[in-house]
């Protein structure tokens, strides 16, 4: 298709997810409305909106947990199924039971158990992956702790190391900033900057507009279907985010990397 | 004191009724970890009421209690998983109507026998002094059948109770595993019924790993803490009964209330006088 080729003409490869026309509904009420969207190896995307914008149902939908009313989605070319390990999912801090008896090196040997199979218990080479992932994200010396001890960013490591264990790909990363200081989400994007030269491409779901700008390539504006998608600074303006977030939203004309969200459901309080 | 212990199990009965309690106690308490973890324990109440048509009709017919309740167990997991996931009710209220529906069904059948109070007493409350040999075979064999199934299903179980979704996206099918999960715990109901009874056997589920949810955070501990919990409340509460001429499933359950409490009072991390 060469409008294809003129909305990429660096990439002749094909794109790693593909969504063309996707719509969801839960119990008839639309969650994603006719959604298309390409993304390529060595994207690192934000999608941005607000709460139930359908940030996660798009992550879901990507990892086959939800169907789809019409439209279809493909990955690395072929269609979606559950059980493609090359996607790994970062889940969002609520949806997580923190008081779990599981210690942290339990935790990123899930990422495993895709390969390990039925009734097989994990191996030497094994935890040897799972060290080397907590590793990479500088969590090697907390692999005994239990999960809920842990600080909001390093949690958030843990899960990341959960996705390099499984040797994902495709790095879904579902509100990785909310309850983190400054510092630790810096530390998340060089995280996730390290895993797209590893791996391929990167998905964040944000809140916070504030660190879409110079972090990454293309952002997803989504309010059930998607307001606007490319690079942060042709897309952000005062429309394209004014329909995005309706009225939760108030733009300093001044200096659009500096945005405040007025949060109705106090996110950010 | 040795004599004090030893007493009771010169009776037949006795010693069948402690190893049938210890046995169903350690395996509820294991699989009663992993309710516990995954918030099932209403699900868990509303299957021991709903196995109870089961039971009623195998006792009508002269059948097997076991089979009966087995049977009926299984139409009650797949019963709610049906409704919750088809109608419009979310999943407590659909478990509302069938376990309430399920277990006055069972009443009502129970009721067609003359004299039938003392046949539902033992069947809500337990008889475990009434053990047979040939209960105690079934027992043994289910809940071998049951510890087998845990020991093997473990990594899946963590996965099933930990992040189900994190499974599905490695293409696990955790549908399935939780419709397995509920025959484990349908199973574990059909022994506990013979011990502590219909009713009671959802405290012999809860209150074990409850107690030992208080005391660490690692699961194989838990698992051994509510193992032990569990034995030690059936052991204790046989001995009550005996001695003070109490029923015994009854006294099995309030001696495991009774760990929980004090477990309540003095957990390290998250016990009252702790804070």
């Amino acid at each position: 298709m060469t409008v294809l080729q003129r909305d990429h003409p660096h990439r002749h490869d094909q794109p790693v997810i593909e969504l063309d026309g996707v719509s969801v509904a839960y119990r008839g009420q639309p969650a994603l409305e006719d959604l298309s969207l390409k993304v390529y190896c060595g994207e690192r995307i934000a999608v941005i909106g607000p709460n139930g914008a359908g940030k996660t149902t798009l992550f879901k939908a990507v990892l086959g947990l939800v169907p789809l009313s019409s439209g279809r989605i493909r990955l690395f070319g072929g269609e979606v199924k559950r059980g493609c390990m090359r996607v790994g999912y970062v889940p969002q801090r609520e949806a997580v039971n923190w008081d779990f008896p599981i210690t942290v090196a339990e935790v990123v040997m899930m990422g495993r158990y895709g390969r390990l199979g039925w009734l097989r218990q994990p191996t030497a080479a094994d935890w040897a992956a799972v060290q080397d992932a907590l590793a990479q994200v500088e969590m090697g010396a907390f692999a005994g702790r239990q999960i809920g001890q842990l600080s909001a960013g390093q949690q958030q490591r843990v899960f990341i190391a959960r996705a390099l264990a499984q040797e994902a790909e495709v790095l879904l990363l579902d509100e990785p900033f909310t309850g983190v200081d400054v510092t630790t989400q810096h530390t998340l994007f060089e995280l996730i900057a390290r895993f797209r030269r590893k791996g391929c491409a990167v998905l964040v779901a944000t809140h916070d507009l504030n660190t879409v700008m110079g972090n990454f390539d293309r952002v997803l504006c989504l309010n059930r279907r998607a307001i606007a998608y490319g690079p942060p600074d042709e897309v952000f303006n005062t429309d394209v985010l004014s329909e995005t977030y309706g009225s939760q939203l108030v733009v300093l004309p001044a200096e659009l990397t500096r945005l405040v969200v007025d949060d109705a459901h106090g996110h950010f309080g | 004191m040795m004599d004090w212990l030893l007493l009771p199990l010169q009776q037949g009965f006795m010693q069948r009724g402690l190893v049938a309690a210890v046995m169903v106690a350690i395996v509820c308490s294991l699989v009663g970890t992993y309710v516990v973890l995954r918030g099932m324990s209403f699900i868990g109440d509303a299957m021991a009421h709903a196995i109870l048509p089961g039971v009623a009709a195998a006792f009508l017919s002269g059948g097997n209690l076991f089979v009966g309740a087995f049977l009926a167990g299984l139409f009650v997991a797949f019963a709610i998983g049906l409704i919750s996931r088809t109608a419009r009710l979310r999943e407590d209220a659909a478990i509302g109507v069938v376990f309430v529906g399920a277990f006055a069904l069972g009443v009502l059948l129970i009721s067609t026998v003359r004299g039938y109070t003392v046949d539902l007493a033992h069947i809500l409350f337990g008889n475990v002094l009434g053990v047979s040999p040939e209960d105690l075979a079934w027992i043994a064999l289910v809940g071998g059948v049951v510890l087998v199934l845990l020991f093997a299903f473990r990594k899946e179980l963590l996965l099933l109770s930990f992040d189900p979704a994190h499974g599905s996206a490695l293409g696990l099918p955790m549908d399935a595993l939780n419709y397995g999960f509920l025959v484990l715990l349908a199973l574990t109901i059909v022994i506990a019924m013979r011990t502590v009874g219909n009713i009671l056997s959802v405290a012999m589920l809860i209150t074990p790993a409850a107690t030992a949810y208080l005391l660490t955070d690692r699961l194989r501990r838990m698992l051994l803490i509510a193992a032990g919990v569990g034995t030690a409340s059936a052991l204790v509460g046989l001995y009550l009964s005996y001695y003070l001429n109490v029923a015994s499933g009854a006294a099995i359950v309030v001696t495991a209330t009774a760990f929980f409490l004090i477990a309540l009072l003095l957990s390290p991390r998250s016990g009252l006088l702790a804070r």
